[in-house]
């Protein structure tokens, strides 16, 4: 029976994508989808592939197998210059013989457009990205954030049905960096193109992006939401390179209500919540982010530390301080690791933080989950 | 360490004196009424006059003239292509050319000479002059372009090209509109270095001129044999003069460029 494709519901398609060099695998059987009109970021470490991926994307590197498909057309085999998404780069490329103005209008100009829709369309587009005094500068003489600017603008005119972006914001400073983050997003509702992000820089990730997928050794090992990500980390390198992260090795003890018990290795019970079954017996671990750690001065019984939370005694090994937050190295006794906790300067109780502290640590276990390797 | 200083100083104008000392000689010389061009007697205009009067003179400047700028014109692209060949483009023997490309900048000219004399009377059925001038000129000049023009492509940054492909220009479009441009310096620094080469070149010229074909250099060679003559140092001082005119000039555009260039 025919069916009529409808419009896709994707910007960007990939299944099954496969890139080796020389022995090196670089991009591993991935297959995942980018909705029209999101931001999605590629995060991982340097060398994970996430690059190689992005590249395939562009067209500036071919697959050895699989399916890249930008709104349900195959582009496997179409050249860099015919493909309708473009690639903002990290060292951004702006032409340095050309001014603001004309870098912006090359990609048109290529195109063939009429000299009134270039200026138009230029002017719009300076307008989006708040350069419009800039037009006649060369590009030697703008910021880093302004040529950031311009090689978003040089790109977004025609617009793509996808915007590629490469660790753009890798060369500027903290601050601008966190400014350019807000203008990005700024942008990216303004026009409604779809950006595929990549970066290594998990605040980054998380903050502008409306979905992540986690990338290591050529593979994708988790997507979803950025809270999903950071708050329900599947694999243990998810959870670890989401930020310090305590981890927890034992065995499923048995089943209390909707949640888990959870035995460690030297005999602490755990309460988890879990979103997988799982059998009894089971060896495996959990995590608990070092935030959500509540700390008790020595001796508190009040009854909720027995009910419903975790619990665990210990002894202040080691004081960071950093500012926004505390952080505290834990020392549990009679084992061999430390509880990192993370304290703001509100839930910060009188306890005296000093090293020798004994502290009980407290926490409700629907903040804790099971790593799945 | 005093000492060391003034070592160094002494050296240095000593250089200078060597460099200098024949030019200003050959440039006084040209004003100077001895017939022969060798000591002063007395200032005149009249070897600029006969110089300017000698059709001889007029025809092989203008030969030589024509011959430099064609080979600039043909060298500069085909140098420009074949660097951007040999520094862009992956095959095999790649390494090998790129270096063997230095060969003819490396070796005896005498060698380059008697080769492309050889070639042209016994391999291919060329007429000595014009044409094989020409050609020889090229075979020599090209390096050279290459080995400038490379040197300028070292410091692109070859991520203008993906940008500009990926901005929907194709490959020529590419080269036309951004590569080429941002090459200029290079290519025009060896038009500029291949022009005096090829204008002033002698021994690869001597060998493959043929008769009646005179290049200048050759003119002045030949005019030397018969005894010095004070028209030679009126040729030699126009050239100082055209050349450091010219190198003053090039350092300016240079220095305007700065300002602007990257």
């Amino acid at each position: 029976m025919p069916t009529f494709e409808t419009e896709s519901l994707y910007a960007v398609e990939l299944i099954d994508l496969q890139k080796r060099f020389g022995t090196v695998t670089a991009v591993n059987n991935v297959s995942f989808a980018i909705k029209k009109g999101e931001i999605f970021s590629l995060l991982g470490p340097s060398g994970c592939g996430k690059t190689t991926l992005l590249r395939m994307v562009a067209g500036f590197e071919k697959p050895d197998s699989g399916e890249i498909r930008i709104q349900n057309e195959i582009v496997n085999h179409i050249p860099p210059f015919k493909r309708e998404c473009n690639l903002v780069f990290q060292q951004m490329a702006l032409f340095p013989h050309m001014t603001v103005g004309e870098n912006v209008a090359y990609g048109l100009v290529e195109r063939k457009r009429p000299k009134t829709e270039i200026r138009n369309r230029i002017k719009e587009m300076l307008k989006v990205v708040n350069l419009v005094e800039m037009e006649d500068r060369y590009i030697h003489q703008l910021s880093g954030g302004q040529k950031q600017r311009v090689a978003l603008a040089r790109s977004l005119v025609l617009k793509p049905k996808v915007l590629l972006l490469d660790e753009p914001l890798a060369a500027l400073d903290r601050k601008l960096r966190k400014k350019m983050q807000g203008e990005l997003r700024r942008i990216q509702r303004e026009v409604g193109i779809t950006f595929l992000y990549v970066t290594h820089d998990q605040k980054v990730a998380l903050s502008l992006s409306d979905r992540i997928g986690i990338m290591r050794d050529g593979q994708i090992i988790q997507i979803g939401s950025p809270s999903e990500i950071y708050e329900i980390p599947r694999t243990r390198f998810v959870a670890k390179f989401m930020g310090s992260c305590n981890i927890f090795n034992g065995k499923i003890l048995s089943r209390n209500g909707s949640g888990l018990v959870f035995e460690d290795q030297h005999g602490h019970h755990l309460a988890i919540s879990a979103c997988d079954p799982v059998d009894t017996n089971t060896s495996c671990s959990i995590f608990v982010h070092p935030e959500i750690i509540e700390i008790l001065p020595p001796g508190s019984t009040d009854a909720p530390v027995k009910d419903f939370a975790n619990v665990l005694h210990g002894q202040i090994a080691d004081v960071f301080y950093q500012g926004d937050f505390t952080e505290l190295s834990v020392r549990i006794p009679d084992t061999t690791y430390t509880v990192a906790v993370h304290l703001n300067r509100i839930t910060n109780s009188n306890i005296p933080l000093n090293e020798g502290q004994d502290v009980i640590l407290r926490w409700d276990p629907c903040h804790s989950n099971i790593l799945l390797d | 360490m005093k000492l060391r200083i003034w070592f160094l100083k002494l050296v240095s104008l000593g250089t200078y004196i060597f460099l200098w000392a024949p030019v200003l000689v050959i440039i006084v010389f040209s004003f100077s009424a001895n017939k022969y061009g060798i000591k002063w007697e007395g200032f005149t205009w009249k070897w600029y006059a006969a110089l300017f009067e000698n059709e001889t003179v007029r025809d092989a400047c203008l030969r030589s003239l024509v011959i430099a700028l064609i080979t600039v014109l043909v060298a500069t692209p085909l140098g420009t292509l074949t660097a951007y060949g040999l520094y862009k483009l992956r095959f095999k023997g790649k390494e090998f050319l790129r270096t063997s490309i230095l060969l003819p900048i490396v070796m005896p000219e005498v060698v380059t000479g008697a080769a492309l004399l050889v070639f042209f009377i016994k391999l291919m059925p060329f007429q000595l002059g014009y044409p094989t001038i020409i050609i020889a000129h090229i075979v020599f000049s090209t390096p050279l372009a290459v080995f400038v023009i490379l040197g300028r492509m070292q410091r692109i940054d070859w991520s203008w090209e993906e940008a500009s492909m990926d901005l929907g220009a194709s490959r020529f479009n590419t080269f036309r509109r951004v590569i080429g441009p941002l090459l200029m310096p290079g290519i025009a620094g060896a038009a500029a270095l291949i022009f005096p080469w090829s204008f002033d070149d002698f021994v690869i010229t001597y060998f493959v001129a043929g008769i009646g074909d005179t290049t200048l250099p050759i003119y002045v060679f030949s005019q030397l044999r018969h005894g010095a003559s004070p028209v030679v140092n009126v040729i030699g001082t126009l050239f100082t003069v055209i050349t450091i005119v010219g190198l003053l000039g090039a350092k300016l555009m240079e220095k305007r460029r700065m300002t602007t260039d990257i």
